[in-house]
């Protein structure tokens, strides 16, 4: 085990190392694909001189796919550490809190009621994105207003009123199901499996948005949320604004997972597997667990979106398949060795 | 500057009166130990001294200010924390912090930088012999070493008196996972952190403690105050009685304290 002073000692090195693994696996991306990309081709596309070809190919196709897979990956992974962090639980994961089951339903109402019209664009998202995005929202809201009362929000309540509020809108999605024809079906369950094919620089533009402030802020409250794990009444005595902590959380996490699931689709474990991992490596200090596990669900995402394109090429798998594929297996090997780290409850 | 005062304060919860009619006025490095039984309100006396319960009647002033002050902004809260340490009875701590990250926890509020926050941390670790402790996993404790980890948290919080002039500790049975020789070094830590002038409130269960180390004892019973004294004006066989409904016996100590035995 590593101690706090190595890391801190070491952490503008750690830090740049994980942007470095962010840029190569970006990198790598570019290159791998149903068609072939050499590396010269990439090294003159860089330098401004690519044929027409790979032009389209890296600066059309794959580039604002890889970055789509960046910003979502560095999202759903940051988030997830804060509301593990937020509910004191390591094995919490933003989609307790009901934005996920809030969002399919939104898309799947899209799908199935408003199918004439679904094709039209809102500032350039489809009328499904928009549809996640207002399920998301709204589920959240709801959540939150449930679990806040006179003497402030309770993080138990949450919990509850958020898997309440994931079988309501699960019954909803299955209603949009039922009544929906094959075709509608289809395009329900491939909405559910994740994909990043849409991605295009007006969507880049939207989850900018809504990534850098997050990733701006989040990181801002890693003391707060250190004093956090000790106890809500705990952190008030060390000075902490609770409530306020609180909302920002919510806040950030249901604007940021809204948005990703928006244009990406329910993309599962990132959010989960990532943080904790890397509190395995350098414990479970919100100082460098936010970044770091930015910058591993950003390379981890990019590289699952990689594999999710070459592995059946030319046709592709949903992303969000491969995350669970992959996260699944990690996950349950994790649970079989917590003890070791220190992981008790 | 009194850390503490507390004029006829009532708490009601749930239409219940929890505590009633409570006054005491604490001066700096003065040590007072609440006693008595399971749910007469000493755990509630020291949530609405810490304003995690609201008090209905009454008024408490906290270091000099009213204690509506010290919650009006984020900076007020913030500096009280500087002031005002509190350990609670259990705590809920299940990440993997290392023994040294969580006594620094204790310096959030404070904005000394990491060398000196680094200094103090290591100070109050040996003051509560957990030096040996230094890199291990805090959930991997026994509960008595995880109990002085958490006491090291809190008097981190308010080890300096260029920090805060009046400081204030409240400690909820601090004393329960320690064993005999631990309890006794805890005991003698908190005398000497009372000599540099902070004030000290403790729920104790140990009479015999209470007697030795605590200047004024306050006898709690059903929400009400019974007694606040010197122990040996309070340490009396028919006060305990009535509060425990215990027999006991009160013996002379070699150090003029009274001593507490069980009869059979």
């Amino acid at each position: 085990m590593n101690t706090t002073r190595d890391i801190a000692k070491h952490w503008p090195l750690i830090l740049s190392a994980v942007i470095l693994l962010v840029f190569l696996s970006l990198l790598c991306s570019l290159l791998f694909g149903a068609s072939d990309i050499k590396v010269s081709q990439l090294f003159s596309w860089i330098l401004g001189q690519g044929d027409p070809q790979s032009n389209l190919i890296i600066g059309q196709l794959r580039l604002p796919r890889a970055l789509l897979a960046a910003f979502v990956g560095a999202i759903l992974a940051c988030c997830g550490a804060v509301t593990q962090g937020l509910f004191r639980n390591p094995l919490a994961d933003p989609s307790l809190i009901g934005v996920t089951a809030g969002a399919t339903a939104g898309a799947s109402l899209v799908i199935v009621l408003l199918a004439q019209i679904q094709h039209l664009e809102i500032l350039g998202l489809s009328l499904v994105s928009f549809g996640a995005f207002i399920g998301g929202l709204l589920a959240v809201l709801f959540v939150y207003r449930v679990a806040t009362g006179s003497s402030g929000t309770s993080v138990a309540t949450m919990l509850l009123a958020g898997i309440g509020v994931s079988f309501l809108a699960g019954s909803l999605s299955s209603v949009f199901e039922l009544i929906g024809d094959n075709h509608m079906l289809r395009q329900i369950s491939l909405w559910r499996m994740g994909g990043l094919e849409a991605a295009d620089y007006s969507h880049i533009a939207i989850i900018a948005c809504v990534a850098l402030p997050i990733l701006w802020i989040l990181p801002r409250h890693h003391a707060a949320l250190n004093a956090l794990l000790l106890g809500e009444s705990e952190a008030r005595h060390l000075g902490i604004d609770v409530h306020r902590l609180k909302t920002t959380i919510v806040l950030c996490v249901a604007a940021g997972i809204g948005v990703s699931v928006a244009l990406a689709g329910s993309i599962a474990f990132i959010g989960l597997v990532v943080p904790h991992i890397v509190r395995m490596l350098v414990g479970p200090n919100h100082r460098y667990l936010i970044p770091l596990s930015a910058g591993l669900g950003a390379a981890m995402l990019i590289i699952a979106d990689a594999f999710a394109r070459t592995i059946l090429a030319p046709a592709e798998l949903p992303v969000g398949l491969v995350t669970s594929f992959i996260g699944a297996p990690v996950f349950i090997s994790l649970l079989r060795s917590r003890h070791r780290y220190g992981m008790q409850n | 500057m009194t850390p503490l005062s507390l004029s006829h304060v009532s708490v009601q919860q749930h239409k219940t009166e929890i505590l009633q009619d409570i006054s005491l006025e604490l001066k700096p490095g003065e040590i007072v130990a609440i006693i008595g039984p399971n749910g007469a309100g000493k755990t509630s006396l020291l949530n609405t001294i810490s304003a995690e319960v609201p008090a209905n009647q009454g008024e408490i002033n906290l270091c000099g200010q009213p204690l509506e002050h010290w919650q009006k902004s984020a900076a007020n809260k913030r500096a009280l924390a500087r002031h005002l340490a509190v350990l609670p009875q259990f705590s809920l701590l299940n990440f993997p912090y290392l023994v040294e990250e969580v006594v620094a926890l204790g310096r959030i509020p404070h904005s000394t930088g990491a060398r000196l926050d680094n200094d103090i941390v290591a100070q109050a670790m040996a003051a509560l012999d957990i030096n040996h402790l230094k890199g291990r996993i805090y959930t991997q404790l026994s509960g008595g070493e995880k109990q002085r980890s958490q006491l090291a948290r809190v008097m981190v919080q308010i080890w300096r008196q260029e920090d805060a002039a009046t400081r204030l500790l409240l400690l909820d049975e601090p004393l329960t996972a320690l064993d005999l020789g631990h309890q006794q070094l805890l005991m003698q830590n908190l005398k000497h952190f009372a000599q540099q002038g902070v004030g000290i409130v403790m729920v104790l269960h140990d009479i015999n403690m209470a007697a030795n180390y605590a200047d004024r004892i306050l006898a709690l019973a059903k929400g009400r105050c019974q007694a606040l004294a010197t122990p040996e004006q309070v340490l009396s066989v028919e006060l305990l009685q009535t509060l425990f409904d215990a027999r006991v016996k009160i013996l002379p100590n070699p150090n003029n304290k009274p001593t507490v035995v069980l009869c059979e």
